[in-house]
């Protein structure tokens, strides 16, 4: 055998045992690992009552990406001292990624500027200055929403009919805007109308029972926050009086119990949004955050203003009841 | 490099080797490509058929499902209403123990008059204040077509009051049936509702491989189940339900939201729901990377191994060529005594001892040749021995008895002495060569004697250092050449004449150059003196010409070795010998030998 042959013999023995770590071992063509992701997510809330349908959407899509995820609530609602707290807790203990429901936008912002090096950020609900930071923000245009809840207002209600509007607080910017949308339809039209800022626990109560008695002049309440929906929701419920006084109940949200409030009447209607594909995209948007950095991005979710008839129908009976 | 590519790639071994490595690449290649295609095909065919068996079993678990609510349905319908009065009697409690068994699945069961009213429910509920159930188009739909068992889509139960933080998603089975009340028979509907989540897990359960799942549709294609129902219901997920619906029960290929994949239809019992089962085409072939790298990996392997064999073999019928060819080549520089390789097999062999008959052929005829040519010399050197001119002989004899009447008596003993001298180095003892110092002792003898002849007419000079006297070389090699320039150059000249001979060695080689200042020749006549042309013998001179000289030198010394001229008319000719410088007594043995 001459030494050119046998120097082609060794390099394709030398090929062949390349060609064979390449095909059975996985030194080079490495097997797809399933990576787990540790994502958290973190409400502004004390309970997940209105987070329920979010939260779904969140698993389907943690069981899709693979995402291990904690889903936090608050001990103190709306503190924002407290989910800067968790939002610190989880990233050092190992949170790849944060979506989060801020309480506020305001102080929030420069923390979330300083983790987003060391985490993807993913936001869902308004925030006010949301374009300062790189992060995906995953929100219903409330000001849009607040149109469609006014024009449905009108439809129903005459000028005559005072208006009064309930809410935690117009400093919290999702409020505001939704105020501002449906203030933008009934204004010109003449609507007179009051609002109402909750205190305390009994404020709405307090006011209901001072606007409201028989033959008193006619009223609708909206509720620009889900809490106050159902808080207004729960109050009407207790006395038939007021069911009289009220021509109806307006405002935001879709938690199971506005919507049994819906089912009997006591809620008029009431602007919701998808919140499973919310928590679905939110996750997925994480993920990919995650794979490839923050990216500056505001997704706008659409909203539906529906009404009891409206809760068989099959274009919103997922939506709001999701399947388990 | 070039010389030597060519002769490798030329070899027989190469052309064995290629020939039998190329025939085994495509074989290997053939059977490779057909047996991965056979089992890549076969597996599929076997995933497909499992996976065609899954979604049968199923669709079969469904049936058997469904079958067990129908069933349910029929026992509540005539094992308990049919016989009972409803009039002031409750069959809450036999149907509360038909539902407990069946309560993993289903979520309530209710009676209704056709008027709306519920008689029964169980688990104990209460219809929604605000809802009138006759209005519904499922009540009607059970009421209009009383004898079929109908199965609605899944939606959430609604018609109960329930507790506030749940809701449930189900599935309605509805009939009409025959409600006894007193002496009145009246139509009424009984509803199941079937939990969602029970069917769902009934599905889920069916594993149908790495992106494979599960669906089914109803007749008109509308989702009852579906692994990402929600998603689909969103828009985020896309699944063509309407299409497949449309299929027969059966398997099929082609692309769904553009990737190639395989369904299953099944359909189910009475309902008129289809199961389809999808998986992904990739997933049910050999066709991943590193399995057709392993495919290659085996053909590669067994290419290596038969060309290691290939080569193996091409050596062992090769070698033996080879070996020959190099006997060949060494016969082929002229060592015809080599041995020749005989080996391998019966035809190399064959070859072999012919090619060594050849060489002992060659060898034999030319040693004949050889002796052919000694002998010849042999015959020359006779020649040459016997026609010492007689004239020569004759003239000198004459000088001698001139010498002795003119009483000069030393003079006659000088030439005497000289033509003794000169005949016993002619004979010497009949060898063809001596050595230079006996060789120029000739040529001086002779010299003295033409001397003696011509009267002085001429002079000569002999140089020869000592240490080239034992040097070998050829007898009388000088003689004639000395004769020519005597009877050419010397015989026209008026007592000035000059002859030199001068003998020098350098490095290997012994230079003779013989000198005369005679006429001198043209290079025409040079030339003619080396040619073939026949040159006849002067009168007096010995008929040995320059050309037998040079023909005996290369004859006896080699192709190397002869004589050279140069001469220039009126000036005088000088003629070099070129001999190797060999001593005389290693030439005697090579002789003798």
């Amino acid at each position: 055998m001459v030494k050119q042959e046998r120097r082609l013999f060794v390099i394709y023995g030398l090929a062949l045992v390349v060609l064979y770590l390449v095909s059975s071992t996985d030194l080079f063509i490495k097997e797809k690992k399933v990576e787990i992701y540790p994502v958290s997510v973190i409400v502004e809330d004390t309970k997940d009552e209105y987070y329920q349908n979010f939260r779904r959407g969140v698993d389907q899509a943690a069981k899709e990406y693979h995402v291990d995820t904690t889903f936090i609530t608050l001990d103190d609602c709306n503190s924002e001292r407290q989910q800067l707290e968790v939002l610190y807790r989880e990233l050092s203990d190992g949170a790849k990624a944060v979506v989060m429901v801020p309480v506020k936008a305001g102080n929030l912002l420069p923390a979330l500027e300083d983790i987003k090096a060391v985490a993807a950020v993913v936001l869902y609900g308004s925030l006010e200055g949301g374009e300062k930071i790189s992060a995906s923000i995953f929100s219903m245009d409330y000001s849009v929403a607040g149109k469609k809840l006014g024009e449905a207002f009108v439809r129903q209600n005459g000028t005559d009919c005072l208006v009064y509007f309930f809410t935690e607080g117009l400093e919290y910017q999702s409020n505001l805007l939704f105020y501002q949308g449906i203030m933008e339809v009934l204004e010109p039209l003449g609507y007179r109308a009051e609002l109402f800022t909750k205190n305390s626990e009994d404020t709405f109560g307090d006011v209901m029972e001072q606007v409201v008695y028989p033959g008193s002049e006619k009223m609708a309440v909206i509720a620009l926050d889900s809490r106050s929906l159902s808080t207004v929701a729960d109050i009407l419920k207790k006395s038939s009086v007021y069911r009289e006084s009220v021509t109806g109940l307006y405002g935001i949200g879709s938690t199971l119990s506005i919507l049994n409030a819906l089912d009997t009447d006591m809620i008029t209607g009431t602007v919701v949004c998808n919140q499973y594909l919310a928590g679905y995209r939110t996750i997925q948007k994480a993920v990919e955050a995650i794979r490839k950095g923050n990216i500056q991005e505001r997704v706008s979710l659409e909203s539906f203003y529906i009404e009891r008839k409206d809760l068989r129908d099959k274009q919103y009976e997922k939506m709001l009841y999701p399947m388990e | 490099m070039q010389w030597k590519k060519k002769k490798f790639s030329n070899s027989i071994r190469y052309a064995i080797f290629i020939y039998f490595t190329v025939t085994a690449l495509v074989a290997i290649i053939l059977i490779g490509v057909s047996l991965y295609s056979r089992f890549s095909s076969q597996l599929s065919t076997t995933i497909e058929e499992e996976r065609e068996s899954r979604v049968g079993q199923a669709s079969r678990s469904l049936d058997t499902y469904l079958q067990s609510i129908m069933k349910l349905s029929d026992s509540i319908y005539y094992g308990v209403i049919k016989n009972s009065d409803l009039l002031g009697n409750s069959i809450s409690r036999e149907i509360t123990l038909l539902y407990d068994n069946n309560k993993d699945n289903i979520k309530n069961i209710a009676l209704l008059r056709k008027d709306g009213k519920l008689l029964e429910a169980v688990p104990d509920a209460r219809l929604k204040t605000n809802l009138n159930v006759t209005e519904e188009e499922w009540f009607q739909d059970t009421l209009g077509k009383a004898e079929n068992i109908h199965f609605s889509t899944p939606h959430v139960q609604y018609i109960f009051d329930n507790n506030e933080n749940q809701y449930c998603w189900v599935i309605s089975m509805s009939r009409a049936v025959e409600i006894t009340e007193g002496p009145f028979t009246t139509q009424g509907v009984l509803l199941i509702d079937i939990r969602y989540s029970s069917l769902k897990q009934l599905l889920s359960e069916v594993a149908l491989g790495v992106g494979g799942y599960l669906y089914l549709v109803g007749g008109k294609g509308e989702l009852i189940y579906h692994p990402r129902a929600q998603l689909i219901d969103t828009g985020l997920e896309e699944e063509d339900t309407m299409h497949m619906a449309a299929y027969r029960d059966g398997t099929y290929k082609g692309k769904i939201s553009g990737k190639e994949k395989v369904v299953n239809i099944k359909s189910v019992g009475y309902t008129g729901w289809k199961l389809i089962g999808v998986t992904p085409s990739a997933r049910i072939s050999l066709n991943s990377l590193k399995t057709r790298l392993f495919v290659i990996f085996i053909m590669a392997l067994f290419l290596f191994l038969i060309s290691a064999i290939n080569a193996y073999i091409s050596s062992k019928i090769t070698n033996p060529i080879k070996e020959l060819e190099k006997s060949v080549n060494i016969l082929e520089s002229g060592n015809l005594e080599a041995p020749v390789y005989i080996g391998g097999s019966e035809d190399i062999r064959h070859l072999g001892t012919s090619i060594k008959n050849m060489a002992s052929q060659i060898q034999i005829l030319m040693n004949d040749i050889v002796k052919e040519h000694e002998s010849k010399r042999k015959s020359e050197f006779d020649t040459l021995q016997s026609q010492i001119n007689p004239h020569f002989l004759y003239n000198t004899l004459d000088i001698i008895v001139w010498m002795v009447e003119n009483e000069k008596k030393a003079e006659a003993v000088k030439v005497v002495m000289a033509l003794a001298r000169f005949f016993r180095i002619s004979l010497s003892k009949g060898k063809s060569t001596i050595t230079v110092g006996d060789e120029l002792e000739h040529v001086r003898s002779y010299l003295m004697i033409q001397q003696m002849r011509y009267k002085n007419k001429f002079d000569f000079v002999i140089e020869a250092p000592e240490d080239v006297r034992q040097l070998a070389s050829l007898k009388l090699m000088l003689q004639p050449i000395v004769e020519n320039a005597i009877y050419h150059g010397m015989e026209f000249m008026d007592g000035d004449g000059e002859i030199r001979i001068r003998v020098r060695r350098g490095g290997d080689s012994l230079y003779f150059a013989i000198s005369d200042n005679g006429l001198g020749m043209t290079k025409e006549e040079v030339d003619r003196l080396f040619s073939d042309e026949r040159h006849l013998p002067s009168e007096r001179g010995s008929g040995i010409g320059v050309k037998n000289v040079n023909e005996r030198i290369k004859l006896y010394f080699g192709e190397r070795y002869g004589l050279f001229i140069e001469s220039e008319l009126d000036e005088g000719t000088t003629v070099f010998l070129h001999l190797p410088a060999v001593s005389y007594c290693e030439t005697i043995k090579r002789e003798e030998e």
